[in-house]
């Protein structure tokens, strides 16, 4: 009896030991770390974790049905609409949850960007997708915002320096790169990057590109710049 | 041993001719399907979000298991007295408890083996209707990450055992078992979240403290990193999986172990 007894508590101790060496080889890494995703408060984040629990995924896939929610009822129209303030704060939400999920650039693109027209902060989110996404297209996409509205050069070559390190970096990304460092870009590499934008956004939330494109078109730079190319065309 | 077995089997039969298990079962075959409806309205990250659901929908059923089948079962069991059927047999109380949590398991199993034959079905037509947007190896992934997600909720089936066996009834085992739950379910990720310098600098020290010894105590349910990494086709290390399945491994069965220490000295006249 004592025999079993002692049995029991070496295979209990073992099993102790076994939890222990578990629990400390089982981490993975942690999905936070850049400090912009930080954009609400502690408590808030804290609860926002705690609900999603074992699947943080789900919690970014009902923030982003949130932001197509937030879209579709937006009534108020205006610079300080509550609307835009709502869109920000989902879409960091649900970056935050997680970083990896390409959806979330790509709205922020597509409605932070050219429908809320918070240039400055679509391009700090599509700019903190470096460490998590493989991927030219966010960094493409900031790179165009900051040199397009920002009107910041050095920013937007650093962007596009950082998109060509992209496996997938295409020729566009290279030739707009290319083109932002030789400070040789204007309206036609615009409008062409514009355009190719435009197909990867679902038709319905297309009217801000539509209509920055339209924009472009009868803006005094591009009619400018048409006038001397057909000049030195002759 | 000779009785060890013909328990497990009943136990089986016992929980498969419930109707909420024919009920779950047909659920978990059709469930995936509908998973595909929530998911056409997003755009570029489709699979991710398909497997996002359908991880969701796994621990939504492995919670309706614990908490509508196995619980009830084992706890009725001890609260009026039915076990005294088997253990007149005559039977160990340890074989009868440990005869239990085996039958529990096996019949855990079909439910899954529906649920992932579904799901795998599910994500393969996933990526014929959305090609491109549905990760190559997304059905490996979600097998993988099925196969992980389970093994807490082993533990957690073994720490109802352990509660069961020293409470006085349905009602006390229900809330002791949910509070343990909520506390698995939400701690790992809340420590996550302490891990970042900004939310660490708002917390009080006390209160991290306590949350990482409370954790120490519980199971860790904490696969949320990796559902979030298969969802996205990135590959786990073999020392963190093997890590993570040997502590739940370990945390079941020395929670049974307790539970069966409990139920032997437990007064069952």
């Amino acid at each position: 009896m004592r025999l079993i007894a002692t049995g029991q508590v070496v295979v209990a101790c073992l099993l102790l030991a076994a939890i222990a060496w578990g629990r400390s080889v089982s981490h993975f890494p942690p999905l936070i770390g850049a400090s912009e995703t930080l954009h609400w408060s502690s408590s808030q984040q804290l609860l926002d974790r705690a609900w999603a629990g074992a699947v943080p995924g789900i919690a970014a896939d009902a923030a982003v049905l949130e932001i197509f929610n937030i879209y579709a009822h937006r009534s108020q129209h205006g610079p300080n609409a509550p609307w835009r303030d709502q869109l920000y704060f989902e879409l960091r939400r649900a970056q935050a949850m997680d970083p990896y999920f390409k959806d979330v650039y790509r709205l922020t693109e597509g409605l932070l960007g050219y429908e809320a027209l918070r240039w400055q902060d679509a391009v700090n989110i599509l700019a903190s997708s470096e460490p998590w996404l493989n991927s030219a297209d966010p960094l493409l996409a900031a790179s165009f915002i900051a040199h397009q509205y920002l009107h910041n050069n050095t920013l937007a070559i650093r962007l596009a320096k950082q998109a060509i390190k992209k496996p997938d970096a295409s020729q566009l990304t290279i030739g707009f790169a290319a083109a932002l460092i030789r400070k040789q870009s204007g309206c036609k590499l615009a409008l062409a990057f514009l355009e190719s934008r435009l197909h990867t956004l679902p038709r319905q939330y297309r009217q801000g590109i539509l209509f920055k494109m339209q924009q472009l078109r009868h803006s005094k730079a591009c009619t400018e710049e048409r006038h001397r190319n057909s000049y030195s065309a002759e | 041993m000779s009785s060890f077995l013909p328990l497990v089997g009943f136990t089986f039969r016992e929980l498969a001719s419930q109707r909420i298990y024919r009920i779950v079962l047909a659920a978990l075959l059709v469930v995936p399907w509908l998973l595909l409806i929530p998911t056409s309205l997003f755009m570029l990250d489709i699979g991710k979000v398909l497997i996002d659901l359908l991880f969701t929908a796994l621990h939504a059923s492995l919670l309706v298991f614990l908490f509508f089948m196995a619980a009830p079962l084992i706890t009725r069991d001890i609260e009026q007295g039915s076990c005294h059927i088997f253990l007149t047999l005559p039977m160990r109380r340890s074989h009868y408890l440990w005869g239990r949590f085996a039958g529990l398991i096996a019949a855990l199993l079909p439910l899954l083996l529906v649920y992932i034959g579904s799901s795998a079905l599910a994500i393969v037509f996933a990526k014929n209707l959305w090609a491109g947007y549905v990760a190559a190896h997304a059905v490996l992934s979600f097998v993988g990450g099925a196969g992980l997600i389970v093994l807490p909720y082993f533990a957690l089936t073994a720490v109802l055992f352990l509660i069961a066996a020293a409470a006085t009834g349905l009602p006390e085992t229900m809330v002791f078992l949910f509070s343990v739950w909520l506390l698995c379910w939400s701690l790992p990720p809340v420590l996550g979240a302490l891990e970042q310098p900004e939310v660490a600098a708002k917390t009080p020290t006390w209160i991290g403290t306590l949350l990482q010894t409370v954790n120490q105590l519980l199971p860790d349910l904490s696969s949320s990193r990796i559902s979030l990494y298969l969802a996205h086709g990135k590959m786990l290390g073999d020392a963190a999986v093997v890590g993570y399945c040997l502590q739940h491994l370990g945390y079941t069965l020395l929670a049974m172990m307790l539970a069966v220490i409990l139920f032997k000295r437990r007064d069952l006249t």
